[in-house]
């Protein structure tokens, strides 16, 4: 075993003692990421540190407390309320697990995930929860255009900038995972709930609290630590001086990631963070292009039609996404009309006129005189 | 001795009341006319003096006046010949002022004392309702057309005589009975939707245009089956309702292009001006002035072929009415305003040689010509066409060996349905229902759907007012779709209907 890298991907898939060892070590009190990380690298493995725990908790504070509910959790019963609940309980060495995350110094020893984390270039959008119409429209437009390219739009689930950016992404037909300060299974604020049910489907929740915490000021931080590490980039987009975004920030600029900021106006609360992020040397965002270039991910094909979609497409999912893939499929052998593209792929007029205009709208296909559409000599050969 | 006769003439498409007023006297024998009479209305003298000799009665050398009141305006055509022969027999004492109280008579009078049909008897029947008169003395032809207001008697003569026979009770005529059909079932014509075959994107486009009332143009080679297309756009629109099919009546009435004897109009006019026609055939004019074919489109479909052919004055034209749904006739004696509320249904090659873009065809245009070939068709004009849509030539076998398409009655129900719902948000107090006239404001739009528009706009190059006429659509296909907001599967199933905007944008 190579005890250097323990938290590699691993061929076999972690087996269930070492989940629930992870579990029960994420739920020590006063034990943290970084301080598990350590251990685990120590010892070679989750389940080894759980079973001989009195002799790694030596130099904890609270050793005592940390011991006694070691004496008392049960993490199996968690993993099974959790998967229970329909959530995923991943862990450093599953396959699944971001690979974003996987590179930190401090990983995130459990992660509990409801929907499906795909595998595209992620970028977060968090800002205010007192949001002002100007901010809700720009984190709308940034996060739209962001899906519009493929992108996925992490973001917190708050009210206001988060939720907006949430539900633009969705719009755009791509999309979003939101992070949680609490449970899974917990739905908060309350007024979202059907957007969770959105993005369940659409996206993931993902969260590192076992089922049934509820939310708590000391929850925020380390939610915001995740925001930025499953992305590859942050944009702020309204915060007043003392914003939650800044927390987020910091973490960005401790992971590595790329800073933006929207610039607001002058006489609101909320464009103070920005404003002083701006100052600092973040970049400026207008347009989502903005960001996409600074990420590389600009050209056309860097990110192709639903990379994540498509696998969404199979049973009951976004039937906008799927048109778009299948359009996008049938053109593989050179132009055709809208008709030609009604009879080949099987779907209504309205859908398929609906998806060439998306296409068009991400470069990907092209209209010629005589209602012929074709493939954009740029866009990426097809799919699957 | 003085007489007076309720009638009434015709300014626009409504009905003037007139008064006629006859006097007979003494002096040198003379029959004069005033009050401003247009020339059929002098000629009714010689009319009405043959008529009453030829009917047996009396028309005595003598000094005759006839005015027609109000002074001010101009009376037209030959439908005062049977008030003024009326006045001429009380004022020469051949029949009672008391008899004729409260009758609005109208008709042309024949030589032989016999009663013609005249144009504009349903607009003089509603003035007639809105006098209060005890009954109507019209020509037999038009009594069906005028027993369309129902809440006055309408008395069919045949003759001069027999009018003067009922007034004094020498010989009554029973009032003429309101036929009014109900409006007729589903299939009036041998034209189906359910024939156009492998043409799916058109189909849809239509039942858009049938939700929303737009305009659409489609461009396509020869032989695509444009024509086709828009003759069948009439059979998966909504049946007219009684009022409108009144205004329709009145229209075709007022034109005298009402056959005789014949009631309500039920079908929706479907109008193919020829590609010659003058700017008054199409917008309307002439001395009476006379509604053009953009009025007797009312409530239905105006389609015309060959859109670029079309004189340029004639096209602009089109401009105001499209906008207003009507259009407002200057005279010098006043203007006047008729109804022009139609969809606009136009066809056009996609280049002069008809080929640009046919997959079979080579096209022979240079880029100039075809730049030249769009030009005709001014941009203003296009802005106020909802739909563009390219009709491609369909596949042979697919023509010939197909399945029927869906059929014009299950499309017109959906129509229908999506038409109720648009009544019912603007009833509400919501956005406007889609159509020529304006779409306003943006509550029920999506943000989503607004990120499309964007991306949309700055993408595909489309300017302020192509984006909303997107809006436009999207609105119709959402009412389609049976949801209040637009989404943004809406705006982009519109996108796809703008492709004369896109030509611009788009590499030669």
């Amino acid at each position: 075993m190579n005890f250097g890298t323990p938290q590699s991907p691993r061929a076999t898939p972690p087996s269930e003692a070492e989940i629930a060892a992870y579990v029960g070590l994420s739920l020590l009190p006063g034990v943290g990421p970084r301080t598990i990380r350590r251990w685990v690298e120590r010892a070679g493995s989750a389940s080894a540190v759980w079973r001989h725990l009195p002799a790694f908790a030596e130099p904890v504070a609270d050793r005592e407390e940390v011991l006694t509910s070691w004496r008392s959790l049960n993490p199996a019963a968690v993993v099974e309320t959790a998967r229970a609940q329909g959530m995923a309980v991943l862990v450093p060495g599953d396959a699944a697990f971001p690979a974003l995350l996987r590179l930190l110094p401090d990983p995130p020893p459990v992660l509990y995930v409801r929907g499906r984390l795909g595998k595209a270039p992620s970028v977060a959008v968090v800002g205010s929860r007192r949001a002002t119409p100007y901010g809700r429209a720009a984190a709308a437009r940034l996060a739209f255009d962001l899906a519009l390219a493929g992108v996925t739009v992490v973001s917190g689930l708050a009210r206001g900038i988060d939720a907006a950016a949430h539900r633009a992404a969705l719009d755009g037909g791509g999309r979003t995972v939101a992070v949680l300060g609490n449970g899974a299974d917990v739905v908060y604020p309350p007024e979202h709930a059907a957007l969770v049910e959105a993005i369940i489907e659409r996206g993931a929740l993902v969260t590192e609290f076992s089922p049934g915490t509820p939310p708590r000021p000391g929850h925020f931080p380390r939610r915001n630590r995740l925001i930025s590490g499953l992305s590859l980039g942050v944009v702020v987009v309204e915060g007043a001086e003392d914003s939650g975004a800044l927390i987020t920030v910091e973490y960005a600029l401790d992971q590595g990631r790329e800073v933006f900021a929207v610039p607001g106006s002058i006489f609101s609360e909320g464009s103070r963070a920005p404003h002083g992020l701006l100052r600092q040397g973040a970049r400026v965002v207008e347009r989502a292009e903005d960001i996409l270039e600074e990420l590389n991910l600009s050209s056309p094909g860097t990110v192709g039609p639903d990379q994540d979609a498509a696998q969404d497409a199979a049973p009951g999912a976004s039937g906008e996404a799927s048109g778009q893939q299948r359009v996008f499929d049938a053109l593989a052998a050179g132009p055709r009309s809208l008709d030609d593209l009604v009879e080949t792929t099987g779907l209504p007029a309205a859908e398929v006129a609906a998806a060439i205009s998306l296409l068009e709208i991400r470069g990907l296909v092209a209209t010629l005189p005589g209602q012929m559409v074709m493939r954009t000599p740029g866009a990426p050969p097809a799919r699957r | 001795m003085l007489a007076a006769v309720m009638s009434a003439t015709l300014v626009g498409l409504d009905a003037l009341p007139v008064s006629v007023e006859v006097d007979v006297g003494p002096g040198l024998p003379s029959f004069a006319i005033v009050g401003l009479p247009d020339a059929a209305v002098q000629e009714a003298r010689e009319r009405v003096r043959a008529a009453i000799r030829n009917s047996r009665y009396e028309m005595p050398p003598r000094r005759t006046v006839v005015n027609l009141a109000p002074g001010d305006r101009r009376k037209e055509g030959p439908g005062l010949d049977l008030p003024i022969a009326l006045g001429v027999l009380i004022a020469t004492g051949q029949l009672s002022q008391e008899a004729v109280r409260g009758y609005l008579a109208i008709g042309e009078l024949a030589l032989d004392g016999s009663l013609r049909q005249i144009p504009g008897v349903l607009p003089v029947a509603q003035a007639g309702r809105a006098l209060g008169a005890r009954g109507l003395l019209v020509p037999e032809p038009n009594a069906v057309e005028a027993a369309v207001v129902e809440e006055v008697p309408v008395y069919a003569l045949p003759t001069l005589r027999a009018v003067i026979d009922h007034l004094t009770g020498a010989r009554r005529v029973t009032p003429t009975a309101a036929t009014v059909p109900p409006p007729l079932p589903a299939q009036t014509s041998s034209l189906d939707l359910a024939s156009v075959r492998a043409q799916p994107a058109a189909r849809r486009a239509l039942e858009i245009a049938a939700a929303g009332g737009l305009n659409v143009l489609l461009v396509g080679p020869p032989g695509v089956g444009k024509t086709m297309l828009a003759r069948r756009l009439p059979t998966i629109l909504p049946a007219l309702s009684r009022v409108e099919a009144v205004e329709v009546t009145k229209i075709y009435s007022v034109a005298g292009r009402l056959p005789a004897g014949s009631g309500l109009i039920w079908q929706r006019p479907f109008r193919t001006p020829h590609h010659t026609a003058s700017a008054s055939a199409m917008i309307g004019g002439g001395g009476g002035p006379r509604p053009g074919e953009i009025t007797l489109a009312h409530h239905g479909v105006l389609f015309l072929d060959e859109l670029p052919e079309f004189r340029h004055d004639v096209l602009e034209g089109l401009r105001q009415p499209l906008e207003d749904g009507m259009v407002v006739v200057a005279r010098v004696h006043g203007a006047v305003r008729f109804p022009a509320r139609f969809m606009l249904v136009a066809a056009m090659n996609p280049c002069a040689c008809g080929y640009r873009g046919d997959a079979h065809r080579t096209c022979t245009c240079t880029p100039g010509q075809v730049q030249r070939y769009l030009a005709r068709v001014s941009g203003p004009l296009l802005d106020r066409i909802d739909l563009h849509l390219e009709v491609p030539r369909p596949p042979t076998d697919a023509l010939l060996a197909g399945p029927p398409g869906e059929s014009s009655l299950r499309v017109r129900d959906r129509v229908i349905a999506a038409r109720e719902r648009a009544a019912h948000r603007a009833a509400r107090g919501g956005s406007i229902p889609t159509g020529p006239h304006g779409w306003r404001g943006i509550d029920t739009v999506d943000d989503g759907a607004l990120g499309v528009l964007r991306s949309a706009a700055e993408r595909l190059m489309l300017g302020a007012r192509a984006t909303e006429r997107v809006l436009c659509v999207a609105r119709a296909i959402a009412d389609l779709d049976g949801s209040d907001h637009i989404r943004s599967a809406h705006v982009a199933e519109a996108l796809q209907y703008r492709a004369l905007d896109r030509s611009a944008g788009r590499p030669p």
